[in-house]
C-alpha cells in the first residue's frame, strides 16, 4: 500500500511541475528568443479502450470500452523557438526538437461487463469520470513518409482522481490512478490537427487492481 | 496553387487517420470479441427459498410463501439445484423452507447443512420473503423467523451478522442472498461503494433528486477513504427489497406477489439487458428497481415508495442461467 501511495505522489508531483510550474519559467524567457515557445491546445479525444481487472481471490477480467476526454495541452519549448511556418526549416540541433508538455484532461469511460466465468462470476460493467494532470516530454517534428507528414511523439505520465459508478446501479466509488500516455501528433502550420494516442492507466480501485490501455484519437486546436 | 495543397494534405490526412482507424478498429473488436464471449457455466447451483406467511405471533402476510415457489419454481427451470436435505423429515424439502417450518433454528439449519457438502466453486442462492424488523436505536435490521413473538424482542430475528456468520461457514464464497422484506437494506453491504439511493427513499424526496454525480462530489472524500480500506475478494451479493430505514410491500394487487419478488420473476426473461443469454444479480436488480420505481413508486405515492438495494463490489454471479428448454 505503501509503494503504491509513494508511486502515485510522484506521478501527482511531476504532473503539477510540468503543468503548473514549467509555464512560469517559460514566460521568463531572458531576450525574447523563444517567441511563439509556449503553446496551447484543446484537445477532444475519443479511444477504444480495455480494462484489465483485477480483485483479490478471482481470476482477472478483461472489460471493453470506450473513453473520451477534453484537454488542454501546454507545450514549451526551453530550448529555442520551434513554431515555424516553414515544416522544413532545419534544425540546429537535437535539442531543438525537444518541447515539455503538460496535459490538464476531464475523462470519461464505460465499460462492458467481463465474460461469464466458467464458475458464473464476471466483472460488472461501470462507468466513470476523471481529472487528471500530466507531464512530459515531446520530440520532434520528423517526416513521416508513409504518411506523408510530420509528427511529434510526446511522452507523458500523470496521475488522475476517478468517480465510477456500477452500470445500472447508484454505487459510487473514487479511486485514483497513475498515467502514461504515448502521443503522437501532426504537425501542420494550421490551428487544427490529429493526433493518435496510446493511453495507459493503472487504477487502485476496490481493493484491488485496474489496468487500462487503449488506442485512441484526437483532434486539436491551437489556442495560442 | 494554396488550394491544390491544402487538397493534397487533406488527402494524406485522410489516408493515414482512416488507416489507423481501421487498424483500431480491428484490434479492439478482437480484444471486444474476447473479453464479452460467454463461456458455459459448468458449476452446479443450489438455491433455499423461504417464505412465511403464516407468522405464529404476528400479522400473517399473504405472498411471501408463493413468492417462494415461485422462486424456486424459475430457479429449477434455469439449472438451479435444490439445497440437499438433510434427511427425509429434513423441515427444508425440494429447496422450500416455508411458514411455520421457517424458525430461527431451521432457516440457520438448512443454510449450513443444505448447502455444507456443495462444492467449492458452487453458487448458493438464498431467498427470504416474509417481515423485516428495524432497531432503530441499534441501526440494525433484521429478518422475522416465523416463531417471532408478539412482544420485541430482536434476539429472536436473525440479524445480518447472524447471518453471514452463517454464510461464511459454507464452502463456497459464490453466495446470492436476496431479500424481500421491510429494511433489508441493513443486509447490504456497500463495500468499496457509496450508495446514491439513501436508506429511506423518501429521504431522497423523489427519483429525480437522487444524482449520482452529486452524491459523488458531495462524498467524494469518505469514497476515497472507502474504496483505500475495500479489499475486494468475494463477499456474498446480496439484493434487498427496500433500503434499511424503509418498507417493502406485500402485497402487488393482481400480481400475487411480494413487489420486488413479482419483477424478480419477470427479469428471468425480461433482464438480460446485453442479450448474452444470463441474467446477472446486477442486471436483475436493474431491471427490478427499475420497474419498481416506474409502476410502482409512481402508482402508489411518495408515501408508500421504496426501491431496492445491491451491495457494492466489482463482482457479480449470474443469477438465472440460459432457460432449460432454450428460452
Amino acid at each position: 500500500m505503501r509503494k503504491k501511495i509513494r508511486v502515485l505522489a510522484l506521478s501527482v508531483g511531476l504532473a503539477v511541475l510540468f503543468v503548473v510550474l514549467l509555464p512560469i519559467g517559460a514566460q521568463t524567457s531572458p531576450l525574447g528568443e523563444k517567441q511563439n515557445s509556449l503553446e496551447l491546445e484543446l484537445l477532444g479525444s475519443i479511444s477504444p479502450v480495455i480494462a484489465r481487472i483485477d480483485l483479490p481471490e478471482m481470476n482477472p477480467g478483461l472489460q471493453t470500452g470506450i473513453g473520451g476526454a477534453a484537454s488542454l495541452r501546454l507545450r514549451i519549448d526551453p530550448f529555442g523557438s520551434r513554431r515555424t511556418d516553414d515544416l522544413s526549416a532545419p534544425k540546429v540541433n537535437a535539442l531543438d526538437k525537444l518541447s515539455l508538455v503538460g496535459d490538464l484532461e476531464l475523462s470519461t469511460a464505460r465499460f462492458s461487463q467481463s465474460a461469464i466465468m466458467h464458475d458464473g462470476q464476471l466483472y460488472r460493467a461501470w462507468q466513470n469520470f476523471g481529472l487528471g494532470a500530466l507531464g512530459g516530454l515531446s520530440w520532434g517534428a520528423f517526416n513521416v513518409p508513409l504518411l506523408k507528414t510530420q509528427m511529434v511523439v510526446s511522452l507523458c505520465v500523470g496521475a488522475a482522481l476517478h468517480v465510477s459508478n456500477y452500470t445500472g446501479t447508484n454505487l459510487v466509488s473514487a479511486y485514483p490512478s497513475v498515467l502514461a500516455q504515448a502521443s503522437f501528433d501532426t504537425k501542420t502550420n494550421k490551428r487544427e490537427g490529429w493526433s493518435a494516442f496510446i493511453p495507459l492507466e493503472y487504477a487502485f480501485k476496490g481493493g484491488g487492481s485496474v489496468l487500462v490501455f487503449g488506442l485512441g484519437f484526437s483532434c486539436r486546436w491551437r489556442l495560442r | 496553387m494554396k488550394s491544390a495543397k491544402f487538397g493534397q494534405h487533406r488527402s494524406v490526412y485522410n489516408k493515414s487517420i482512416s488507416l489507423v482507424g481501421i487498424l483500431a478498429a480491428m484490434a479492439w473488436m478482437a480484444l471486444a470479441n474476447t473479453s464479452c464471449s460467454v463461456k458455459e457455466i459448468d458449476t452446479e447451483h443450489y438455491y433455499l427459498c423461504i417464505g412465511i406467511s403464516d407468522y405464529e405471533n404476528v400479522k400473517k402476510l399473504t405472498y411471501p410463501n408463493i413468492d417462494a415457489e415461485g422462486l424456486a419454481y424459475t430457479l429449477s427451470q434455469r439449472g438451479w439445484q435444490n439445497a440437499i436435505p438433510e434427511n427425509a423429515s429434513s423441515p427444508w424439502k425440494d429447496g422450500k423452507l416455508l411458514d411455520r417450518n421457517a424458525t430461527k433454528a431451521n432457516i440457520k439449519d438448512a443454510i449450513e447443512k443444505g448447502f455444507a457438502d456443495v462444492p467449492s466453486d458452487a453458487t448458493v442462492l438464498v431467498y427470504f420473503s416474509g417481515h423485516g424488523a428495524y432497531n432503530a436505536s441499534k441501526k440494525i435490521s433484521y429478518l422475522v423467523p416465523c416463531e417471532y413473538p408478539a412482544r420485541q424482542n430482536f434476539s429472536a430475528a436473525i440479524s445480518p451478522e447472524e447471518l453471514y456468520s452463517w454464510f461464511s461457514g459454507l464452502p463456497t464464497k459464490n453466495i446470492i442472498f436476496i431479500s424481500d422484506s421491510c429494511y433489508s437494506g441493513g443486509f447490504v453491504s456497500t463495500q468499496d461503494s457509496g450508495d446514491a439511493m439513501p436508506d429511506s427513499y423518501q429521504d431522497g424526496a423523489d427519483s429525480t433528486s437522487v444524482s449520482v454525480p452529486n452524491y459523488a462530489l458531495a462524498n467524494f472524500g469518505s469514497l476515497l477513504a472507502k474504496n483505500a480500506q475495500a479489499v475486494g475478494g468475494r463477499a456474498p451479493i446480496a439484493i434487498s427489497a427496500a433500503g434499511a430505514k424503509e418498507s417493502s410491500y406485500d402485497g402487488f394487487p393482481d400480481k400475487a406477489h411480494g413487489v420486488l419478488t413479482y419483477y424478480l420473476l419477470l427479469a428471468a426473461d425480461m433482464g438480460d439487458s446485453n442479450h448474452d443469454g444470463y441474467v446477472t444479480c446486477t442486471e436483475a436488480y436493474s431491471y427490478t428497481a427499475r420497474c419498481i420505481n416506474n409502476y410502482w413508486n409512481d402508482k402508489y405515492g411518495k408515501e408508500m415508495a421504496f426501491y431496492p438495494h445491491i451491495s457494492g463490489g466489482a463482482r457479480d454471479l449470474v443469477l438465472y442461467c440460459k432457460s432449460q428448454d432454450g428460452g
